[in-house]
């Protein structure tokens, strides 16, 4: 199993350094956003600044996620299929797009504080808040994306599928990461860190337990 | 329509029609609208005019008490009644309070033989002038304690008033909804497992009467907000997750004509079904209690949730949501064998 897990990924590697612009495209998405966002406003501060760091995090991250499925025709798909267990290739894709996710919010992150100043004053719980939303973010959008991939307007369902489930996750992150921007104590974030925690937990799980049946066929 | 195998149709039906009418007719309790005066100091004489709802003042003496809390209470001098709403009660406020806080706050109290108690809590905002001397003197009066008489009728409940009627209509639809979208799901479970198409159809049924019951669940929200709140939406947490919930399920129907593969489409969209409503929960239940809104039952309003139903509540509260339950569950029946029509049609 985890020989097919590291293959798996090992391959998602591959193709995507090999064909740079898939991940280069999704780069440059996430800086014009911002950039695009940073010039009509001029100064971005506090609020708005959270605000708008997740709306870039989370329009990027459905694009790469989507792509990492769709690449592949159908009938590359099935000989993957066939020859490995479909947790794996769930799984697979899964570790695989969190690392995408993170390194995309980890580097919105950077252009943030390039053009403006940061305004984290938790860095601890801001990063751990990073780690639990990446999480969740790419579970869900991978899920989604599994169905989606069979549908006539990918991109269009992708949104429609995904965006009502991501607010139970974007909400206690939204929370938080305002939290983060004053001094902020264990006691006054644990709540929003428990739900995170749970909202990542019943999408891993629900994921885990249904994707075997998208795969059948 | 032969009475042993769609009893339960005129079950829902006769539910549905006792939950109205009880739930329209049956008076609400006694209890206190507004007080006026609300401040008060000490050491004064205070009159206080009281306005009370489906009260009785003229049938029987009304004593009437300021409350401090569980052993202090100041009786009225004197009580004035001038119909059966209206009261005046003249309190003579002693020098001092029992605690030395410059400010404090007094329930009014009101006892009468008809009407039993009734309580308007934290009306009174009472200014020490010697906030430094704390005695009890002049507090020591006992409010009537009698067991309370058996009339039916709603409790009264401050700032809800008579829209807690609109427990048999919204807050039933809510519970209505989550049995039906509950079935949805279980029979998407089936369909995944026996791959029958009658599972994927009855699931299909329930899933739009759902979305129908939840419809209808904003629409009756909306109107008792504008009564209660002023405004038809007024972005709270549980109005925010209700919409969404209603967007997750407009989302399963269009999965289900976006797919162009029959087979693939119902698959999917069974795979969506369990997804979307294992994520209704957390949206509908936990959210909303974790975060202070205007909603009765949450962040400090009077609490109203199914723990504090009265007991004659209860009699039409449960009636209501079997008999919705029963008529949503004959929607998805009619829907659901007229898809099975359709599709018999196609296949001869």
């Amino acid at each position: 199993m985890f020989g097919q897990l590291r293959a798996l990924i090992h391959k998602d590697l591959l193709l995507d350094f090999r064909q740079l612009f898939g991940l280069g495209g999704i780069f440059l998405y996430v800086f014009s956003s911002f950039f695009i966002v940073y010039l009509s406003f001029g100064e971005v501060s506090g609020n708005a600044w959270i605000t708008l760091y997740w709306i870039v995090v989370l329009f990027g991250s459905v694009n790469a996620v989507l792509k990492s499925f769709a690449q592949e025709d159908d009938s590359r798909n099935i000989y993957y299929y066939t020859i490995s267990d479909p947790l794996a290739i769930l799984l697979s894709k899964l570790f695989y797009n969190t690392l995408l996710v993170l390194i995309i919010s980890g580097l919105s992150l950077l252009l943030f504080s390039l053009l403006t100043a940061y305004p984290m004053q938790e860095n601890g719980f801001f990063a751990l808040a990073l780690l639990l939303g990446s999480l969740g973010i790419a579970a869900n959008f991978t899920f989604v994306s599994a169905i989606a991939n069979h549908t006539r307007n990918k991109s269009t369902m992708m949104m429609i599928l995904s965006l009502p489930v991501i607010i139970p996750l974007l909400l206690p992150l939204i929370r938080l990461s305002i939290k983060c921007l004053g001094p902020a104590t264990w006691a006054m974030v644990e709540s929003d860190f428990t739900l995170l925690a749970s909202v990542d937990l019943l999408i891993i799980g629900l994921s885990l337990v249904l994707f075997p049946f998208l795969s059948r066929g | 329509m032969s009475l042993k195998r769609d009893w339960w149709k005129l079950l829902g039906i006769i539910l549905v029609i006792y939950s109205l009418l009880g739930g329209m007719l049956v008076p609400l309790g006694p209890g206190i609208v507004r007080v006026n005066p609300f401040r008060t100091t000490s050491g004064t004489t205070f009159v206080l005019s009281v306005q009370g709802y489906n009260s009785h003042y003229l049938e029987s003496e009304v004593q009437a008490w300021l409350k401090l809390d569980e052993h202090h209470a100041l009786k009225a001098r004197l009580v004035e009644v001038q119909d059966n709403r209206h009261l005046e009660a003249t309190f003579d406020m002693p020098v001092s309070f029992p605690r030395p806080d410059s400010i404090n706050v007094l329930s009014v109290v009101l006892y009468n033989a008809v009407d039993g108690h009734s309580i308007l809590p934290g009306a009174i905002f009472a200014k020490s002038m010697n906030g430094q001397i704390s005695s009890a003197e002049g507090w020591r009066d006992v409010i009537v304690q009698v067991n309370e008489s058996v009339t039916f009728h709603f409790p009264f409940r401050n700032i809800l008033l008579e829209t807690i009627r609109n427990t048999f209509f919204h807050v039933q639809l809510w519970l209505s909804m989550m049995i039906i979208l509950g079935l949805s799901m279980i029979y998407s479970l089936l369909y995944l497992r026996k791959r029958s198409l009658q599972a994927d159809q009855k699931a299909q049924a329930f899933a739009s009467v759902g979305l129908l019951y939840g419809m209808l669940g904003i629409v009756t929200g909306m109107i008792w907000a504008k009564n209660s709140w002023g405004a038809y939406w007024s972005f709270d947490v549980k109005q925010n997750m209700a919409a969404i919930a209603m967007l997750i399920y407009f989302a399963f129907f269009i999965l289900r004509s976006s797919i162009a593969d029959q087979d693939l489409s119902r698959r999917f969209s069974a795979v969506y079904n369990i997804f979307a409503f294992l994520m209704l929960i957390p949206l509908l239940y936990i959210i909303p209690r974790m975060t202070a809104s205007l909603h009765p039952g949450s962040g400090g309003n009077p609490a109203f949730g199914s723990q504090d139903l009265d007991n004659t509540m209860r009699m039409f509260f449960y009636p209501a949501i079997i008999g919705w339950t029963l008529l949503g569950i004959w929607m998805a029946n009619l829907q659901w064998r007229y898809q099975r029509l359709l599709t018999d049609q196609l296949e001869t």
